[in-house]
């Protein structure tokens, strides 16, 4: 809880440097690729959380491993690691991702179906959610064959459930209960 | 049923109900369990969410939206939380927790959410009521003027409790504060009056014989249980009172429409008791410390005030413009030690319109009910006693008061004048008609008749150990015998009833004297 907090904190902050300087997207490919490493190696993690690792050697560290990333990037993790708040870098990455939808007027939405959707299914999904959500949408998509048949698309905390799954449920509610 | 059930009918209905299905898509609002325990599930998103809004946990469990932080919202599980884990999704269902209410629910025990509990299938209602209700402004009121007879000659004649009052049982453990409560809703029995017992915190065995009890006297026609037992989970603990309130508001705002009750000419009366409140506070507590509330005196949170006061608030007489419908409360509270002055009780005594208080000494001593009638009080009072017992036991508090002054003073007397030692010897026959046993409330006519006997000097011969037969005997006469007809008759407003009442206690002390002196 307390990472979370310093981390929008940090976020908020890195957010505004890098809307002063026009690099909002670029730091956030970035920071992408930053969550992603984060999500997919366990060494990094420890290298975060580490309390035996010092700060001098972290840095170091970092600077190497996130080599490729764009300048103003790494500062920015650097920075985190210098202040003692590595391990709040996969939180913040999430949260400086949350400032840039805001901002951008953009919709992350996961797309959750009993199959896989077609490419034309999935623009006429997005285009349908756009005019729903009134903002542009991002897809993401995942296949959930105990939904039966039909779809279940979240963008943040909204779920809008068209699946046989759900419908059944329902079904049986309304038949036990009422 | 008499119509035979047409299989062709049965399609087309469930058809219908299919067809109408397939358009309903469900859009709702999710969040994801951050962790779980002690039956406090903390949840990221629900952005949404309002205080006190049922939520559904993906297992199909239900909880409670209590606490609402920045960054995540504290939900108290009704059920098991080893079922809801790490991670599942959380819906809401955009309700305020509301439990179903009507005449359904007579007769049955239910639990906090008022879903039965006793195995006698579903309760079918199409009526429900939020748990929560603010209680109504001043000027929807009336002042309490009707008796609530609770059928225990000290209380209608001490401290009477009138439609629309709260009058607080408060007494050790094992001190008859239960059979207080259920021998009130036994005397209902035929008035009309819907009776709800909540039981929080009790042993399930209790709970039965309770149900039992009531069942024997014929009282459960008009009896709701609402039980959130010692095993349930403290939200539920928590919740019982609220949610046996609401079900019995269902008949109070009948007659009123304008607030948010039935369309019906009059509102019905109706009484509740919370058995009790001490164990219900103790169940807030835990969920407040569980959700991190700042603790205060005694570990309670700082609200603990407020739940009671806005539970207690919804007791109420209504105005005749909303239909006359009546709350009357019992809350009960167990002290330790005869304490009035920790915490919980002094709160409930402040907030209620008197008291009711037993001792386990008086208990003890075989004074039963163990009230201890100096310091009861109801603030409420004449204004809701008949004419009848107001003028029979006016004197009786102070004949009481002056016994209990004198018998302790005369203990180191060894010869008395013969006017205190008249006193003591009626002081002794008055605490003797107190008694009372259990299961058996008076009516207003036995009771009037017996508390006459004692203050009116006509026990005067009769041995202090025959005044309890001298009782029963006159109930019997009044009931099934002798008295029957001037019984039926006896209207407790009448001006003159004296007379009848003198005629008859001395006619029937008259005949009792003969078999004492056999
Ligand atoms: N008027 C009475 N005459 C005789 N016995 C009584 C009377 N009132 C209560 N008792 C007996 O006292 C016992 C305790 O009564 P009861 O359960 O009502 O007390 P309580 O205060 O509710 O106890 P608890 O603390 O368990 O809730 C019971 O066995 C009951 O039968
Ligand atoms: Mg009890």
């Amino acid at each position: 809880m307390q990472n979370q907090k310093a981390a929008k904190r940090y976020a908020g902050t890195f957010f505004q440097i890098a809307l002063e300087q026009g690099q909002q997207d670029t730091v956030r490919g970035g920071l992408q690729s930053v969550a992603a490493a984060c999500a997919g190696s366990a060494e990094l993690r420890e290298v975060l959380r580490s309390p035996v690792i010092s700060s001098d050697r972290r840095q170091a560290m970092l600077r190497a491993a996130f080599s490729g990333l764009d300048k103003l990037s790494l500062e920015l993790v650097l920075f985190l690691a210098s202040k003692g708040r590595a391990d709040s870098l996969a939180a913040l990455c999430e949260e400086y991702e949350v400032l840039w939808c805001e901002r951008a007027g953009v919709a992350k939405v996961t797309v959750t179906s009993a199959d896989a959707l077609s490419q034309t299914e999935l623009a006429t999904l997005q285009e349908r959610l756009a005019v729903r959500l009134g903002k542009k949408v991002e897809l993401s998509t995942a296949v959930d064959s105990s939904l039966i048949a039909g779809f279940r698309a979240r963008a943040g905390d909204q779920v809008f459930d068209y699946s046989t799954r759900t419908q059944l449920e329902q079904l049986r509610q309304r038949l036990t209960h009422a | 049923m008499s119509n035979a059930i047409k299989p062709e009918e049965v399609s087309e209905i469930l058809r219908k109900q299919f067809a109408e299905f397939q358009t309903t898509p469900a859009t709702y609002e999710v969040g994801t369990v951050l962790s779980v325990g002690d039956g406090i599930a903390r949840v990221h998103g629900l952005a949404g969410v309002r205080a006190s809004e049922l939520v559904q946990f993906e297992c199909g469990l239900m909880g409670l939206a209590m606490n609402l932080e920045e960054d995540n919202v504290g939900i108290a599980i009704f059920g098991e939380d080893k079922e809801v884990c790490q991670g599942m999704t959380v819906k809401r269902t955009e309700k305020i927790a509301s439990v179903p209410v009507g005449e359904a629910l007579l007769g049955r025990i239910v639990d906090a959410l008022g879903q039965p509990i006793d195995g006698r299938g579903p309760i079918v209602t199409p009526h429900s009521r939020p748990v929560e209700f603010k209680a109504p402004g001043i000027m929807d009121r009336k002042s309490v003027h009707e008796p609530m007879q609770t059928g225990i000659k000290v209380i209608d004649g001490l401290t009477p409790v009138g439609r629309g009052q709260r009058e607080l049982i408060i007494g050790d453990r094992k001190t008859g504060k239960t059979t207080l409560a259920i021998d009130t809703i036994i005397n209902q029995k035929g008035n009309g009056v819907k009776c709800f017992y909540v039981a929080v915190g009790q042993k399930r065995s209790t709970v039965v014989q309770v149900y039992e009890t009531l069942k024997k006297y014929g009282a459960m026609e008009y009896t709701t249980i609402i039980a959130a037992t010692a095993s349930d989970p403290a939200p539920m603990q928590f919740l019982a009172c609220y949610a046996g309130t609401a079900m019995a508001e269902y008949f109070t705002y009948k007659g009123a429409p304008a607030l948010g009750g039935g369309n019906e000419p009059k509102g019905e009366h109706a009484l509740i008791i919370y058995d009790d409140l001490t164990k219900q506070s103790q169940a807030y507590r835990q969920l407040a410390l569980l959700l991190r509330r700042p603790p205060g005196r005694e570990a309670f949170p700082g609200d603990v005030f407020y739940t009671h006061s806005r539970l207690l608030e919804r007791s109420v007489k209504l105005s005749d413009d909303n239909g006359a419908g009546s709350l009357t409360a019992l809350p009960v509270i167990e002290t330790q030690a005869n304490d009035v002055s920790a915490y919980i009780p002094t709160n409930v005594i402040s907030i209620t319109d008197g008291q009711i208080f037993l001792e386990s000494d008086l208990f003890n001593s075989g004074l039963r009910p163990a009230i201890n009638a100096g310091l009861s009080v109801s603030r409420v009072g004449g204004a809701a006693q008949t004419r009848a017992m107001k003028s029979t036991a006016g004197t009786m508090r102070l004949d009481l008061a002056q016994y209990r002054e004198l018998a302790a003073f005369s203990q180191f007397a060894s010869d008395l004048d013969p006017a205190t030692r008249a006193q003591l010897e009626k002081g002794r026959r008055l605490t003797e008609i107190c008694k009372q046993g259990v299961n058996k409330p008076l009516s207003v006519v036995e009771q009037v008749c017996q508390i006459y006997a004692g203050t009116n000097d006509f026990l005067k011969e009769v041995p202090v150990k025959d005044v309890v037969r001298y009782c029963d005997e006159l109930s019997t006469e009044l009931r099934s015998g002798k008295f029957k007809d001037f019984a039926a008759k006896f209207n407790p407003e009448d001006k003159a009833f004296a007379e009848g009442v003198k005629a008859t206690v001395a006619d029937f002390t008259k005949s009792f004297l003969l078999t004492v002196a056999k």
